[in-house]
């Protein structure tokens, strides 16, 4: 079918524009993919390890800070790119005709790239300091699937209704931050006190990111049937990220 | 048909969407004293044409008219308001030429991105990238970032690149007038080659040339109406219609700086006219005119040099200084001057056409310090019934005794 290998093409070409983009003309180059997360790592240890001596299920804690890096970047990275790439494309948006949503998924693919490289990272770690994965590690696979759907009807929601909405810009600004500070990527979820546990699991990542840690690291105990919530969670984001992006993109050129 | 457009009508909102609007048109409506400002335009009214295969078909107007609207909604990236249109084919829009580039990759990473964008896949691209490079010419920037391409080699890159599809519909909004006279001829050239291939072309131009040499079919669209429909020639004459009824309601305007002038222009008349009364004249074609010219000298004055120039449109046709003939004005402050300048034969083609009066400080001025537009006007007919052109040369026309020329 021609329509969608022509989709195929374009996301590619755009996803490739924006690898090579990304970091040419500056002096470190692809560094710069290292380098982000590594800092991130650096405040973390510091911050919650030294100072505030944040608990990390027995896990040494740079390894436990890491792996939550190294997720919440993805996460964070495809939602905020990816609901700002359509109005930032507004010049391509208004004049030429093609399939939009490759916007978006370009945004979400970049991001995925990018912890990629950060988990190779994250891999070395776990080498240094003599921490071999689990035999559940494959586990993560499933895990990725879920965070993308997640993150899809995010980024597909939040695309669209920026274009008509410029606040929704700020407003995805402003939930990821929220939203960082309630997954435990800096801390263990054990130290959530009882009274307010049923409120923080509504957060889908939290059993996303403990069943992530323990499937790597073979601490704590596996618990699939938690998945559930975060996968019905995901489900319908991406169901209802689809369908408003696919009512609203005729009326994008126009609103951009 | 290739194209049918029937019934459309187009709404835009002038005012953008924000949480604030949405709210408070959710909370019950106080009743305020200010009348609302319009919150939407119809961008065309009622559109009703269809293109046939291998035909090509344009689409003219004054800027706003309508005319890239309707391409956009032909290329299926709005939906109309009301009304229907249907598209058989494979169709490509060339529009914002390179708009995909990115100044920090190198033309050749660019032509991939933009080459999907307009349909090409990777493998076509792959085949054409070096003929793209040299029909553009920029065969020694393949390597070099697009940031140092000069805005006419980007599109020239992109009508490049454009001119390697292969679609059976080819919308094309303005994107030839491209880069220097030789590539034009090359774009144009290509376009012929299209219209030889039976693609079906739509384009929105203002060169009437282009578009009587081209195109089978215009439609002339006016704030989003349809005034005209049917062949080049008749829509551009409807054109020329209603830009002269819209240029009616700016009689003449005085421009620059009459204080510094030496010459105050009083009146103007035109002499010679059969009559036909009003503020137009009515003048044969192998008549004669005469401009009359009424100044008066603001102060004591040595050569100082009046010009004219006859407009039809917006563009001079023809502009004459008296200075050019050994004429200069010489007067005591306060004196009267006239002067004449007689055109015989007119030798203009018929329409309509204005005066401009232009006063110069000196005979080597460039700039005039005073330019009156369209100080008078006058209509123009020819003897004979049609002809083509701006100019109607003096002629006659005859058969030589026994079918030979002499």
């Amino acid at each position: 079918m021609p329509a969608l290998s022509r989709f195929r093409d374009l996301l590619t070409q755009l996803i490739l524009r924006d690898l090579k983009s990304r970091y040419k003309q500056t002096f470190f180059g692809a560094l710069w993919v290292f380098g982000r997360p590594l800092v991130e790592l650096g405040v973390y240890v510091l911050v919650f390890g030294a100072f505030l001596r944040a608990p990390s299920d027995g896990v040494p804690y740079p390894l436990f800070a890491f792996s939550g890096v190294v997720l919440w970047s993805f996460v964070s990275g495809a939602v905020s790119r990816g609901a700002r790439a359509v109005q930032s494309e507004r010049g391509l948006v208004a004049h030429a005709p093609f399939p939009k949503a490759t916007l978006p998924l370009a945004a979400i693919a970049g991001a995925l790239i990018d912890s990629a490289l950060a988990a190779v990272m994250l891999a070395l770690l776990m080498v240094v300091q003599h921490v071999t994965p689990a035999p559940e590690a494959w586990l993560l696979l499933p895990v990725l699937l879920i965070l993308m759907t997640i993150v899809t009807g995010l980024s597909l929601l939040g695309s669209a209704l920026n274009v008509f909405y410029r606040d929704v810009g700020h407003l995805v600004d402003m939930g990821m931050r929220v939203w960082l500070l309630l997954t435990p990527v800096a801390y263990a979820s054990s130290v959530v006190p009882a009274r307010f546990k049923a409120l923080y699991d509504l957060n889908p990542l939290v059993s996303v990111f403990n069943f992530s840690r323990a499937a790597l690291l073979g601490r704590g105990d596996l618990q699939p049937l938690s998945l559930w919530y975060p996968l019905a969670v995901g489900v319908v984001l991406l169901a209802a990220g689809a369908w408003v992006f696919h009512v609203t993109e005729p009326y994008f050129a126009e609103s951009v | 048909m290739a194209i049918t457009v029937s019934g459309v009508w187009k709404r835009y909102r002038l005012r953008s969407r924000s949480l604030k609007e949405l709210l408070s048109n959710m909370l019950p409506r106080r009743s305020t004293s200010r009348p609302p400002r319009p919150k939407t335009m119809w961008a065309l009214e009622d559109v009703t044409f269809d293109v046939k295969p291998s035909s090509t078909f344009a689409l003219v107007g004054a800027n706003g008219s309508g005319k890239s609207t309707m391409l956009k909604l032909i290329a299926g990236m709005m939906k109309p308001t009301r009304g229907s249109i249907r598209v058989t084919g494979r169709l490509s829009l060339l529009s914002f030429l390179g708009g995909s580039f990115h100044g920090d990759l190198t033309g050749r990473e660019n032509v991939f991105l933009e080459g999907a964008l307009l349909g090409l896949s990777r493998s076509e691209l792959k085949a054409k990238l070096d003929a793209i490079f040299a029909f553009a010419e920029l065969e020694r920037f393949i390597d070099v970032p697009i940031k140092f391409y000069s805005a006419g080699m980007a599109l020239r890159l992109g009508f490049a690149i454009a001119s390697h599809l292969e679609p059976e519909i080819l919308l094309i909004d303005e994107a030839f007038a491209v880069g220097d006279t030789a590539f034009r001829d090359r774009c144009l050239g290509r376009m012929l080659g299209f219209k030889a291939a039976g693609t079906t072309m739509v384009l929105v131009s203002h060169e009437r040339y282009l578009v009587e040499q081209l195109c089978d079919t215009a439609l002339l669209l006016d704030h989003g109406r349809v005034v005209a429909l049917g062949r080049p020639e008749d829509a551009f004459a409807a054109y020329e219609r209603v830009i002269e009824a819209e240029e009616g309601d700016d009689a003449d305007e005085r421009e620059g700086e009459p204080a510094r002038s030496p010459l105050d222009i009083e009146s103007v008349e035109v002499l010679g006219g059969d009559g036909g009364g009003g503020t137009e004249p009515l003048f044969r074609s192998d008549g004669d005119l005469t401009f009359r010219i009424h100044l008066r000298a603001r102060r004591d004055i040595a050569g100082a040099s009046v010009g004219v120039q006859i407009a039809r449109e917006w563009h001079v046709l023809h502009g004459t200084r008296c200075n050019r003939q050994g004429l200069e004005i010489t007067a005591r402050a306060g004196e009267r001057v006239t002067l004449e300048v007689e055109y015989r034969p007119l030798a203009l083609a018929s329409g309509s056409y204005a005066l401009h009066v232009l006063i110069y400080e000196h005979r080597l001025a460039v700039e005039p310090v005073v330019v009156w537009k369209r100080a008078a006007r006058f209509r123009v007919t020819l003897p004979e019934k049609e002809g083509v052109g701006l100019i109607r040369l003096a002629h006659e026309w005859r058969l030589s005794p026994n079918g030979r020329s002499r």
